[in-house]
């Protein structure tokens, strides 16, 4: 198909998320711990895609734990241009939620300073009331990012209206995991599967709702 | 540690501690991870053996290291492959058309030695992009387009060398047609300047193309006879003013006149801005509108549109023709734009629509005038490399939306060249639909039309996606490549292409028993003996891999 046609058709394969069995832990959740093989991953900036709910939330959870943040909408030519040209001359990581798209994006520019992707969390709809997500890096990193979804705040079988719900939602477990990162340069990226509870939309129609495609990663050194 | 084949490990090593005294240890990769980021994102051979890999990576930062690591690949017989930018996606990336060689990473060579706003030119090296000269210019305020292609973060050297293309005026769209001087070094680390920097101290390198004597800057284009470390380009002096104008027309029987009275006004340089041939009736958007209707979702078409357009053979049917004329929806919409004072593209497109008129029932439309410089707020209202202005917009295609919930894994582009004639155009589509029909593949499925890039010939340029699947993908690699041997029967041949479809396409300029492929293996011989350069690329092989290879 020509360029002109890519926009409108709908060939080729999508990126399938195995649904194999959950990761299954009770752990609790993790917090930043010295590890002897990396120091932690100084972020710089957070980004997120202010058109989706769930990239809101995690952009709203970053700014709240005093992180700078940018936000985009799908094309990262600007927060690029303005933002992360200038410091990644000088080396810096960054962290987002974002479209596959977009990231593929930063991640090439990325390249032009020899970093690159080192966590990965690809977020997908599952059967309702859960999200799975399939998460890439290198321990301890792995271990703890599915901890962190795992033991996102849980709505399954709860129905009560201005109830209090303990727990974080998965965007701000997310984050909490994220901008806690250690290096791990030369461990072996491992894919697991994780699942989080999703709010239920009908419980509040203006709460994050898992919007299928987006990708929360770290780009670094 | 990866050894390039044939290589003895103990000079591989000897040749990394040499690259490493060159550049510094920093500067020389070997570690699995840090390879990974010479892989080609848009690799066709995702998840296979073939995948083309490096064994090594190193990145000089200035022209005398480039001179050494060449001298050290000499002597230990490594194999090397240049890379500016490695952006080049969809004609290899950074990967090296023949595995195991050591990726030469130019990025780090990124000065932009001298822009000259008095006589429009810019000399820089492999490392700058589009980006990095556009805000040069910019913060300087200097009143220069670049001209750039889409996306925008490519390398100027790389894209010229691969004789890419962008979307301003024609003298400038050419990025190869419009560079003005090299410097190279040579298979055997020697320096060389062409056209009038091969004068010491030269005066006009920027200015004087050709110098004196034979003209060789091509040969150091889509090949691997040099690594070219500076590179100098014409530059376009900020225009007044933009004017951007539609016409169109109501029968498919005008595409033929439409495509003459273009080539007319464009030879006799009456627009000289870069044309776009839509055609709304069959759906087919403008390249410049492209990434604002995936951002915006495609205009509605009424369901007896859509069916009419499932019926339609070559893009045309009576019936589709009656429904435009009723509708008022034009077969052929053909975007035209200028650049200038104002006065003068007022003129231009005045005598522009009196050449037009001579097609019944031309209509015309003014869609934008510009005062330029244009308010940055108001850029992404356009298609900004049609007016020098580099962006990354153009990953919204292929992205997913609800209107494409299932994106590729990436492209590789098929981009045969054309004769400039409605003739050629509906030819060329009967040709490649029937062929990619037969082989399974997913281009040409309804009427395509080609794109103005070039002056004097038509362009497609057309995505076959890289899937997950390893047999799609070989499926696809395998009808690609008869789908270049179905042009080239037909006189029709690519313009640039992927290392895994080099051969074949080099294959089709066949002339006088491959005499063109025999001059270039014979150059091949003279200036890199050791075959230290490129091995592969564009099908030329030194000698000693040669046979193993045809």
């Amino acid at each position: 198909m020509d360029r002109r046609r890519f926009c409108l058709s709908g060939a080729a394969a999508a990126i399938s998320l195995g649904v194999g069995s959950s990761y299954a832990s009770a752990a609790p959740m993790p917090t930043a711990v010295g590890f002897a093989d990396g120091g932690p991953i100084a972020l710089d900036t957070i980004l997120f895609d202010s058109r989706f709910a769930s990239s809101r939330a995690f952009g709203a959870a970053a700014k709240s734990a005093g992180r700078e943040t940018a936000a985009l909408q799908g094309d990262v030519t600007a927060v690029w241009r303005h933002h992360l040209r200038p410091h990644w001359a000088e080396g810096g990581a960054i962290a987002g939620m974002t479209t596959a798209s977009s990231l593929f994006c930063l991640e090439q520019l990325a390249k032009d300073h020899w970093m690159r992707v080192v966590v990965r969390v690809e977020h997908r709809g599952s059967p309702p009331g859960t999200l799975a997500h399939r998460v890439t890096a290198a321990q301890p990193m792995l271990s703890r990012t599915c901890d962190a979804l795992m033991n996102a705040r849980d709505w399954r079988g709860h129905h009560w209206p201005g109830h209090e719900w303990p727990g974080h939602e998965w965007p701000h477990q997310l984050i909490g995991v994220l901008t806690s990162c250690v290096r791990a340069k030369d461990q072996p990226r491992l894919t697991r599967l994780a699942s989080s509870p999703e709010r239920p939309p009908r419980e509040d129609p203006g709460s994050p709702a898992a919007e299928s495609g987006l990708v929360s990663w770290i780009i670094a050194a | 540690m990866r050894v390039p084949t044939g290589v003895n490990p103990r000079d591989f090593a000897s040749a990394l501690t040499e690259f490493e005294r060159t550049v510094g240890k920093q500067w020389v990769f070997t570690s699995d991870d840090d390879l990974d980021l010479y892989r080609d994102a848009y690799s066709p051979f995702l998840h296979e053996p073939e995948e083309r890999v490096a064994s090594a990576a190193v990145a000089p930062s200035s022209t005398e290291e480039v001179q050494q690591i060449v001298r050290t690949a000499n002597r230990y017989r490594v194999p090397l492959y240049a890379i500016s930018t490695g952006k080049n996606l969809g004609y290899g990336g950074s990967a090296p058309a023949y595995s195991g060689c050591v990726v030469v990473d130019l990025k780090r060579m990124n000065r932009i030695i001298e822009v000259n706003e008095e006589n429009a030119f810019a000399l820089v090296e492999p490392g700058v992009s589009y980006f990095d000269l556009y805000h040069y210019i910019q913060e300087r305020k200097l009143k220069l387009w670049i001209d750039c292609p889409d996306p925008g973060w490519g390398s100027v050297v790389g894209n010229a060398i691969d004789r890419g293309g962008g979307y301003t005026q024609a003298n400038y769209r050419n990025h190869f047609d419009s560079h003005c001087g090299m410097e190279v070094v040579l298979p055997s680390g020697e320096l060389l300047r062409t056209g009038m920097g091969a004068i010491p101290n030269a005066k006009t390198w920027q200015q004087y193309k050709s110098g004196c004597g034979p003209w060789i800057d091509g040969i150091f284009s889509q090949s691997n006879y040099g690594i070219v470390t500076k590179m100098g380009f014409w530059l376009m002096p900020q225009p007044e003013a933009y004017l951007r104008c539609t016409v169109s027309l109501p029968r498919y029987r005008d595409l033929g006149p439409l495509v003459e009275t273009l080539n007319y006004l464009e030879n006799a340089r009456i627009t000289s801005g870069f044309p776009d041939i839509a055609s709304p009736l069959n759906g087919y958007p403008p390249i410049g509108q492209v990434q604002l209707w995936n951002e915006n979702g495609p205009p509605e078409m009424t369901d007896e549109h859509r069916q009419l357009l499932s019926a339609v053979k070559l893009g045309y049917s009576p019936e589709l023709e009656a429904y435009g004329l009723k509708s008022g929806i034009a077969y052929w919409e053909l975007w035209l734009s200028f650049h200038g004072p104002a006065e003068v593209i007022d003129a231009q497109w005045q005598a522009s629509q009196r050449h037009f008129s001579k097609i019944d029932g031309a209509r015309f439309r003014v869609v934008d005038r510009v005062s330029l410089p244009i308010d940055p707020a108001k850029a992404e209202d356009y298609h900004e490399p049609e007016f020098g202005i580099p962006s990354l917009r153009v990953f919204s295609i292929g992205a997913r939306t609800p209107w494409n919930p299932t994106p590729s894994k990436g492209h590789m582009w098929f981009s045969p060249i054309i004769p400039r004639s409605g003739e050629a155009i509906i030819e060329a589509n009967r040709v490649f639909s029937e062929a990619a029909r037969d082989l399974g593949m997913p281009l040409f499925r309804s009427f395509t039309l080609p794109a103005c890039f070039w002056e004097r010939s038509f362009i497609f340029i057309l995505a076959t996606p890289v899937t997950e699947d390893p047999v799609t993908n070989k499926r696809y690699r395998e009808g690609f490549k008869k789908l270049i041997e179905v042009g080239g029967q037909h006189g029709w041949g690519e313009y640039r292409t992927a290392p895994v479809f080099q051969k074949t396409v080099m294959d089709v300029y066949s002339f006088n028993n491959h005499a063109l492929q025999r001059f270039h293996e014979t150059l091949k011989d003279a200036i890199d003996p050791n075959g230290v350069l490129s091995p592969g690329r564009y099908a030329i092989w030194p000698k000693h891999l040669r046979e193993t290879r045809t």
